[in-house]
């Protein structure tokens, strides 16, 4: 017997008509909290969704049906809903048309959370006394997280763009639904046996009931006991959870805890960076002194030299100039000669140097010829 | 080099300055002192030369290596 193949269109026609025509879902009321409520100016209706521990409805109240409601919405609220279920073919959603709405006092939820918060409160776990402090300088952070989910893609994009040397060791972790705070339980165990500076719980927005699992006693308590320093950036900055009130810092996003990390980093490079430009500048300083020093010694060394030189032309001139007036042969071309006694070779300078009778050698310019003293005055 | 033969030639010059020297030799240390001249002349000459090139060799070493601030 072979089954009989549908069309999508087909599917969501028979739900419709299933749904809308069926008399229990056609006019009915509904217990539950109001969660992710959310106003639209265009149209002046509400979005919320209505919830239980176990299981959520997606509801509408359209503007027609505002007036009638006697109190003012908000997150939290224990409401009686009265409505029909109405199936939107094109997406194949359906949502709870509300045409009515009474106040049940506080949702279970709601209650529950003040109560934990109250019980935390009594016991000190809130105190900012008991914050740790974060390292000024984090090495290596554990980031519990969803595997490759935004807010890890976010985390890991920003540590690396801002403080590229950040070690990130990613413990993957279920962050919504049952099984949520026994994964971080797992985690934070995980945590203990790292080496790491500090710990990063983050998750992107979501619904209250998303981020149900941070409310959990365990999951608070275990964070609010983590000996490391921690870090929760969980949602948006509206939606508080527990966890970010144990944490020892709290974040709005992923981002803006990658960025706190990262800070001192940059920093730090921005210092460093000042601080090698200012040495360059003070070695280029001394260099240019020092240059100056040397050259200033070169034109001393040259000047000198060009003196020396100088000085010793001047010498050989002033040699050369006397050697000209030594000239021997000079005066004996004008006529002058020199006579000698020929006994003792002694020149003749005065007339006692000679007797009559003397043997005297004259010498000319061209020879010597001897004479013989005959008398004088 | 320069400094010994000036000293030389200082000495030949005092030599020839004397009254008593003899002719002939007066005329040998007067060519001795010549040809010391001439030596003189063409280191001094050589020497300047070289000056000038390590003149032109440290300007342009220094242009090279001048400071930038």
């Amino acid at each position: 017997m072979s089954h009989p193949v549908l069309s999508v269109s087909e599917v969501t026609v028979y739900l419709k008509e299933v749904i809308e025509t069926d008399l229990l879902l056609e006019d009915v009321f509904v217990s539950g909290e109001i969660s992710n409520l959310k106003y639209y100016a265009v149209g002046k209706h509400y979005y919320f969704t209505l919830s239980d521990p176990v299981a959520q409805l997606q509801c509408v109240i359209y503007s027609t049906f505002i007036p009638a409601i006697k109190f003012k919405l908000e997150e939290g609220l224990k409401v009686l809903v009265r409505g029909k279920m109405k199936v939107f073919q094109k997406k194949g959603t359906f949502s709870f048309q509300v045409v009515y709405m009474s106040l049940q006092g506080v949702g279970a939820q709601s209650k529950a959370f003040e109560e934990l918060k109250n019980k935390l409160l009594k016991e000190g776990l809130l105190d900012l006394s008991r914050k740790k402090s974060l390292p000024p300088f984090v090495s290596h952070v554990a980031l519990v997280t969803a595997f490759d989910s935004a807010a890890m893609w976010d985390f890991v994009t920003v540590s690396r763009q801002w403080a590229p040397s950040l070690k990130i060791t990613v413990i993957p972790t279920i962050m919504q639904g049952m099984d949520c705070p026994a994964s971080v339980l797992e985690s934070l165990a995980r945590v203990y046996r790292l080496d790491v500076d500090i710990v990063v719980i983050t998750r992107g927005g979501g619904s209250a009931e998303d981020l149900a699992g941070f409310n959990n006693e365990q999951v608070v308590r275990a964070i609010a006991a983590c000996p490391i320093p921690t870090i929760s950036a969980l949602g948006h900055e509206v939606d508080t959870t527990l966890t970010d009130l144990v944490s020892d810092l709290r974040m709005p996003t992923p981002t803006a805890a990658a960025q706190h990390i990262s800070f001192p980093w940059t920093e730090l490079q921005k210092q460093v960076k000042r601080l090698l430009v200012a040495c360059v500048d003070h070695i280029e300083l001394l260099f240019s002194k020092e240059t100056h020093k040397v050259i200033s010694a070169i034109h001393f060394i040259q000047t000198h030299v060009t003196e020396l030189h100088l000085k010793k032309r001047t010498d050989l001139g002033r040699l050369l100039s006397r050697l000209h007036v030594s000239n021997p042969l000079h005066k004996l071309r004008q006529g002058y000669s020199i006579s000698r006694l020929k006994e003792t070779g002694e020149i003749i300078k005065k007339m006692a140097q000679v007797s009559p009778g003397d043997l005297i050698q004259t010498e000319v310019l061209e020879g010597v010829f001897e004479s013989q003293v005959i008398c004088h005055d | 080099m320069i400094e010994k033969k000036m000293a030389q030639l200082e000495a030949l010059s005092q030599e020839l300055e004397s009254e008593d020297i003899h002719l002939d030799v007066a005329v040998k240390k007067y060519g001795k002192a010549l040809a010391l001249s001439s030596e003189l002349l063409t280191l001094l000459t050589k020497t300047e030369s070289e000056i000038t090139v390590l003149h032109h060799k440290t300007e342009t070493l220094l242009n090279e290596h001048a400071p930038s601030v």
